[in-house]
C-alpha cells in the first residue's frame, strides 16, 4: 500500500470517528492537514494574519459540515476545496486594500538545489537580497486574479497534479491548464528582471 | 546586455522558493487551541434551536438518514394525518345528516302519539317562567346565589 493510499484510509477512519462526535479524531485531522492548508491560503493572501483568520474559518466550516460529508470525494480534496473557495471569496472582497505580511524564509533555502542553480544561472538572483527576492515574487503573484493565484499556488508551489486541482476547484483539467498558461505568461513578464542576462552581440 | 524572459522551468523554480516561507515556530500547535476556543465561543453565541437541530442530526447520524428523504416522509406523514383529521369529522356529520333526513319524517309523525305520562294520569299544566317586573326608578340590586359548600351528603349518626 503506498503512502497516499495509507493517508486516504487514515483520513476515512478519522472522518468516521469525527462524525460520531469523537473530538480527538477531528483534532487529528486538523493537525494532519493544517500545514498544507496554511501553505495554500498563505501563498494566495501573502499575509500571515489573514491566513490565520481564514484557517480558523476553514476549520470552523469543516467542523460544522463534517457530519454531512459522505465521502464522495477524498477528505483531502474536500477540505482543500473549502479552503480555496473561502480564500478566493475573501480575496474578491478584500480587493486592492491589503498589505503584505510575509513569513520568514527558513534556512533550507540556502541548501535548496533549485535556488543554487538559479543563483548560478541568473546574475539578478545572485545579486538580489533574499528578502527582496521574496518580496518581488510575492508582489508578482498578488497581481494575478484570485482564480489564477489559486491554480499557481496549488500547481507550482504545492506541486499538486492537474487532476487534483480540477477536483478542488470544481473545474475541468483543461481550464486548469489554460489558467496556468495565462498566469505563467503574466508572471514571466512581471519577473523578467530575474531572467539570466545575456550579452547582446548587436549592441556591442 | 539584455534581460530575456524567464523560461517556464526558471519561473517554476523561482515560484517553488516560496515553499521556504514558513510560519513562526509553534504556530500549528497553537492553532489547535485557537480553533477550540473559537468553537466554544461559537457554541455560546448560537441560538438554542440551532443546537437542538444539531443534536437531533448527531443522534440520527449513525442511521445514515438522508435528510431529503426523511423530510419528504415527514411531509407525507403530516399530510396523511391532516387528511385523516379532515375525513373523520366529515363522516360523522354525514351519518347524522343521513339519520336526520331519514328519520325526520317518521319522528314528526310519531311525536304526536308519544305521551310521557302513565295512562290515567292527569295533565299537569306547564308553567311558563315569569319575568320579574322591576321598578325602573328603584336602585339596582345584585343578588349572589348562595353556593353549597359541598355536594356530599351529610352524615347523620
Amino acid at each position: 500500500m503506498d503512502e497516499q493510499e495509507q493517508s486516504r484510509r487514515e483520513d476515512e477512519q478519522l472522518v468516521a470517528r469525527a462524525q460520531t462526535g469523537d473530538s480527538a479524531a477531528f483534532d487529528a485531522l486538523l493537525v494532519k492537514h493544517s500545514p498544507r492548508l496554511y501553505a495554500l491560503v498563505y501563498n494566495m493572501t501573502a499575509n500571515h494574519d489573514d491566513t490565520d483568520d481564514l484557517l480558523q474559518d476553514v476549520w470552523a466550516k469543516v467542523y460544522r459540515s463534517i457530519g454531512g460529508f459522505r465521502g464522495q470525494s477524498q477528505f483531502y480534496t474536500w477540505v482543500h476545496s473549502i479552503a480555496a473557495n473561502t480564500t478566493i471569496n475573501f480575496l474578491k472582497k478584500r480587493g486592492r486594500r491589503w498589505t503584505m505580511s510575509l513569513d520568514d524564509l527558513d534556512n533550507g533555502i540556502l541548501q535548496d538545489k533549485e535556488f543554487t542553480e538559479l543563483q548560478a544561472a541568473s546574475t539578478p538572483v545572485r545579486d538580489a537580497d533574499l528578502g527582496e527576492l521574496q518580496k518581488k515574487i510575492n508582489e508578482a503573484i498578488q497581481q494575478l486574479t484570485p482564480d489564477h493565484r489559486a491554480v499557481v499556488t496549488m500547481f507550482d508551489i504545492q506541486g499538486m497534479p492537474h487532476a487534483d486541482i480540477a477536483k478542488i476547484l470544481r473545474i475541468s483539467e483543461g481550464t486548469v491548464r489554460s489558467r496556468l498558461f495565462y498566469a505563467h505568461k503574466q508572471l514571466q513578464a512581471w519577473l523578467s528582471e530575474f531572467a539570466p542576462v545575456h550579452s547582446n552581440s548587436h549592441s556591442a | 546586455m539584455e534581460n530575456q524572459q524567464l523560461t517556464e522551468t526558471q519561473l517554476q523554480a523561482l515560484l517553488r522558493l516560496k515553499r521556504h516561507e514558513q510560519p513562526p515556530a509553534g504556530y500549528f500547535e497553537n492553532l489547535l487551541d485557537r480553533v477550540h476556543r473559537r468553537q466554544r465561543e461559537e457554541m455560546l453565541r448560537r441560538p438554542a434551536w440551532q443546537i437542538a437541530i444539531e443534536r437531533i442530526r448527531a443522534f440520527f447520524a449513525p442511521l445514515h438518514v438522508d435528510w431529503r428523504h426523511a423530510g419528504s416522509m415527514a411531509a407525507v406523514l403530516v399530510v396523511g394525518i391532516a387528511a385523516i383529521r379532515i375525513a373523520i369529522p366529515e363522516r360523522v356529520v354525514n351519518s347524522t345528516q343521513v339519520a336526520r333526513i331519514g328519520e325526520v319524517g317518521n319522528l314528526q309523525a310519531s311525536a304526536k302519539n308519544i305521551t310521557l305520562q302513565p295512562a290515567g294520569a292527569q295533565q299537569v299544566p306547564v308553567q311558563q317562567p315569569q319575568r320579574i317586573q322591576r321598578d325602573p326608578s328603584a336602585p339596582v340590586r345584585f343578588i349572589i346565589d348562595a353556593q353549597p359548600v359541598s355536594y356530599e351528603t351529610t352524615h347523620s349518626f
